[in-house]
């Protein structure tokens, strides 16, 4: 806003351009800085109404006017008289916004700062080079006389910073106090804008001063990398507490989002400009002014503007509170290459950064990694111990995570990918060193009176570990000391992401598989001898674990160790081991023991459950298990914790298109209860389906198309469901993970609905298989 | 300042508060569905109604298209959503714009190159709250 705009004689005050924009700013929302344009570069392209003109001029020794050859003149920082004049100006203006901004009943924070001067400087014209004297008229003498200075340097420093500070005064002494700042021309006088920003710091570290807020600058540059190297320079703008605010950086550059992004990197901050569009070859600022038809509308960067600024709102608190370049915030790419593999590290952690846009990682104090980026990036990050969470979302301004969906991860080794979608936030929970310790209770040891873990067992137990040394006495009552065999079964659970050694002390023969892969085999007479065998585990996962032993005669040891790079040889503590709850079947019709079967809800038909040889025929009947209530047939066992179910669904009746075969994890037997299920359907492919809340409606995930034979899976991990598909058995593909919040203890097993009450579908399974901890009676 | 032009109206428009996060959809224009171009990406039975996605315009990576989506059953009130990518997670939001007749048009820039399985994944909320999502396979853009 120049001030001869305003004020065009002494006195006489034209409002209505400031006024205009003051309108504009309170209409959308926009919080306006003023730039005020008086004593500035030159007095040939002046601000100055013209009874300022006539102040002093910087002269040369000679004291004739300096000029730049070209007749521009410039006025003197020295002279008081231009000062007083700025000053009385600038005062009636804070007057008027004030009493401007209450006449209309704007927020006061319409207009929040002044910059008190354009791009300063105390004897150089622009596009000249610089001169490296001060002026000699009779007010600069006479200040260079009443003081002592260490340069010239010094003294044009001390001359313009006493004159920003003179305007500055005048903004904080009125009745609309805002920020006061003034942006620096790169290209002149470098020596002396960095002792300007000096001595303004110097000025902040006194009780009681009133410095320059801010001190900016104008890089005229886009080369985004070179904009962090100019915030980030300690020698000359980024000193003490000064905020670096990167302004007008000419009109030509479309890419004002990276340019955003990079300030940040460098510790700053960028302000975008407005002007008017009538000026040629100058198109920086988010709109477009066109004064003749009093329009303004927004220009082609600018959706991409506010979708990073929507992006930086995702986490708010941690982008304003920690420093770029600390170990807790990184800004990658700044330069917005496409780049493969850049390394960083942040918060200690070694990551990996794929992708041609710009990217932030954050450490925060939690323990969390979060990751911004403005295109979609590929991460690799390092954690021993694991993932325990992955999941895009936001944080609210009171710091509190809210998740959008769960996000899926590939592991190798201790290394985990993942991709940020662009304009996205993901939060990373690192499986902390140590939280990989389990609520094991042993694994389930089934005991026979042969050597070739025939027949029915004559004991089943919970063995807390395997640690025996029976010497030459039987290992459990109905059990001779010698020729028995023993077959233990459950799951182990990793600590780390890490590779562990299995190694198995016995006498006589023992095999170990662990996720089905056989580490040891070692299948004969012997006395007692190690054998190991090596695998991959990731921190907190569960694994399938089978160990056999036999003992011929003489003495008999079982003992099962692991050590990793993080373990020392240990033998596998309880903790770590679980039970396996998949009973075998002991008469031909009957449940296994711990399955129960009823029908849920309202059902026309009563339903029934066989099971014979593995193979399992469920007929139910039913509407449907959808909207807030279900009818169906379910066999299920109730466990607590974390479980997950697997069957194949060989076949089902067509009752409707949409009668349903699967598994199901149900909170309660009450038609409208919580549950996650993934079903086979009769004729419409399979699916995951959920209900979140008692009562409440169902949604639907659909999964591949194809009809039964079909496997399906339904796992819960902590309060998180995961439903999974598989043409065969082997090859599982993830539908959808969800968030489900239910108690403890809850039923898992298999559902039937014949979507067609009054007629019964027959469904029938193989393989199925239970995981989980019994829960106790009811 | 380097300009030797008369500034008429210099303000400075704090970008962070000037611009808020988050875009919006479309809203219905009531035009006439035109033709589709290409053959239809599929149908996928959905309780309530088969959803049937059909493209209006060439798949090309990295240009503009835009798909048909139709529930020709689904129960009034119900809104639809559509993304496009390979991965659930991941995928890019398309602009819907509400047609009449329980049709919906779904318009996105397709990336490119355009990864095999890149498909629309469609989302519908009923009325009750009820949330239905298309599958990986249903509506596959590049095989």
């Amino acid at each position: 806003m120049p001030w001869n705009m305003l004020e065009g004689a002494r006195g006489t005050w034209e409002w209505s351009r400031l006024d205009t924009a003051i309108d504009h700013a309170a209409s959308q929302g926009i919080a306006m800085e003023l730039l005020w344009f008086g004593a500035s570069i030159s007095a040939t392209w002046s601000t100055l109404p013209a009874y300022a003109t006539t102040r002093q001029l910087v002269v040369g020794s000679n004291g004739v006017a300096v000029t730049d050859g070209a007749g521009h003149t410039k006025y003197d920082l020295s002279d008081p008289g231009l000062l007083s004049d700025e000053s009385a100006a600038l005062t009636t203006v804070m007057a008027h916004i004030a009493s401007y901004i209450a006449a209309k009943g704007y927020p006061a924070r319409t207009v929040v700062g002044v910059q008190v001067m354009n791009e300063p400087t105390v004897t150089v014209f622009e596009n000249q080079a610089a001169p490296t004297d001060r002026s000699y008229s009779a007010a600069a003498n006479a200040a260079w006389a009443a003081g002592t200075w260490n340069s010239t340097t010094h003294f044009n420093a001390t001359l313009l910073h006493r004159y920003l500070l003179g305007l500055a005064r005048v903004v904080k002494s009125s009745p609309h106090v805002v920020w006061t700042r003034v942006n620096l021309c790169d290209a002149w006088e470098p020596a002396v804008h960095a002792q300007l920003v000096t001595l303004n710091e110097a000025l902040r570290a006194s009780a009681g001063s009133t410095p320059l807020d801010f001190i900016g600058l104008d890089p005229y540059t886009d080369q985004a990398d070179g904009i962090a190297n100019f915030c980030a320079d300690t020698t000359r703008y980024h000193q003490g507490k000064n905020l670096v605010m990167v302004m007008e950086n000419s009109g030509l550059y479309p890419n004002t989002d990276q340019l955003m992004f990079t300030c940040m990197a460098g510790n700053g901050t960028y302000a975008i400009w407005e002007l008017n569009q009538s000026i040629a070859g100058w198109d920086c600022g988010l709109y477009s002014t066109d004064n003749a038809n009093k329009s303004i509308a927004p220009r082609s960067h600018t959706q991409r503007v506010r979708d990073f600024n929507g992006m930086l709102a995702k986490d708010r608190r941690d982008l304003a509170t920690l420093s770029a370049g600390s170990d807790s915030l990184a800004f990658i790419n700044r330069g917005f290459a496409a780049v493969v593999d850049q390394r960083i590290t942040v918060g200690s952690r070694n990551i990996s950064y794929s992708g041609n846009g710009g990217g932030i990682a954050i450490a925060r104090n939690d323990g969390a990694l979060v990751f911004l980026a403005t295109a979609a990036a590929q991460i690799a990050v390092t954690l021993p111990a694991g993932i325990t969470r992955l999941e895009t979302g936001r944080f609210t301004a009171q710091d509190v995570w809210q998740p959008d969906a769960q996000l899926a991860w590939t592991s190798s080794g201790s290394e985990h990918r993942f991709t940020v979608p662009a304009y996205g936030c993901v939060r990373l929970l690192p499986t902390t060193s140590g939280s990989g310790i389990g609520s094991g209770t042993g694994l389930t040891g089934a005991y026979f009176p042969n050597m070739q873990l025939a027949n029915a067992t004559t004991v089943s137990r919970t063995d807390a570990s395997i640690d025996f040394d029976w010497g030459t006495g039987s290992p459990a009552s109905g059990i001779g000391a010698d020729n028995f065999s023993v077959r233990w079964t459950g799951q182990v659970q990793a600590q780390f992401s890490e590779t562990y050694t299995f190694t198995t002390l016995s006498d006589d023969g023992v095999r170990l598989w662990v996720n089905s892969q056989l580490l040891v085999d070692n299948w004969s007479d012997h006395a007692p001898m190690e054998n190991s065998g090596a695998i991959t585990l990731v921190a907190d996962q569960k694994y399938e674990v089978k160990m056999e032993f036999f003992e011929n005669g003489g003495g008999a040891v079982a003992k099962l160790s692991w050590a990793s790079p993080s373990t020392t040889k240990q033998i596998i503590p309880m903790s770590q081991l679980y039970p396996s709850v998949v009973t075998p079947p002991v008469t031909p019709g009957a449940l296994p023991a711990g399955w129960s079967a009823q029908d849920v809800g309202g059902v026309a038909l009563g339903g029934s459950t066989t099971q014979s040889n593995g193979t399992w025929t469920v007929s139910g009947s039913g509407s449907d298990i959808w909207n807030s209530a279900d009818g169906f047939r379910f066999a299920s066992q109730r466990l607590t914790g974390d479980v997950q179910v697997t069957a194949k669904v060989t076949g089902l009746t067509n009752t409707d298109g949409w009668a349903k075969a699967g598994v199901m994890i149900r909170e309660s037997l009450t038609a409208g209860s919580r549950h996650a299920s993934t079903f086979a359907t009769a004729a419409s492919g399979l699916a995951f389906q959920r209900r979140l809340s008692t009562d409440g409606s169902t949604s639907h995930t659909a999964g591949p198309g194809s009809p039964a034979p079909y496997w399906v899976r339904i796992e819960r991990v902590g309060n998180v469901v995961i439903s999974s598909t598989s043409p065969n058995g082997t090859t599982w593909t993830e539908l959808r993970r969800e968030t489900i919040t239910m108690s403890a203890a809850i039923y898992v097993g298999l559902a039937v609905t014949s979507h067609n009450n009054g007629a019964l579908c027959t469904a029938t399974f193989t393989n199925v298989q239970v995981v989980g901890v019994a829960a106790a009676a009811n | 300042m380097r300009t030797t032009s008369v500034l008429v109206l210099a303000v400075l428009a704090l970008a962070v508060t000037a611009c808020g996060g988050g875009g919006g959809e479309g809203a219905s224009d009531g035009n006439v569905t035109p033709p589709p171009s290409t053959a239809s990406l599929g149908s996928r039975a959905m309780p309530g109604s088969a959803i049937t996605v059909t493209p209006e315009t060439a798949i090309i990576p990295g240009q503009p298209a835009s798909v048909l989506i139709a529930a020709p059953d689904m129960a009034p009130g119900a809104t639809l959503t559509a993304t496009v990518g390979d991965h659930r997670n991941t995928a890019t939001p398309a602009t819907i714009t509400a047609l009449p007749a329980n049709q919906w048009r779904a318009a996105m820039t397709l990336p490119t190159p355009l990864p095999s399985g890149t498909c629309v994944l469609v989302t519908v909320t009923l009325a009750n709250g009820s949330v239905l999502e298309s599958g990986l396979e249903d509506f596959v853009l590049a095989h």
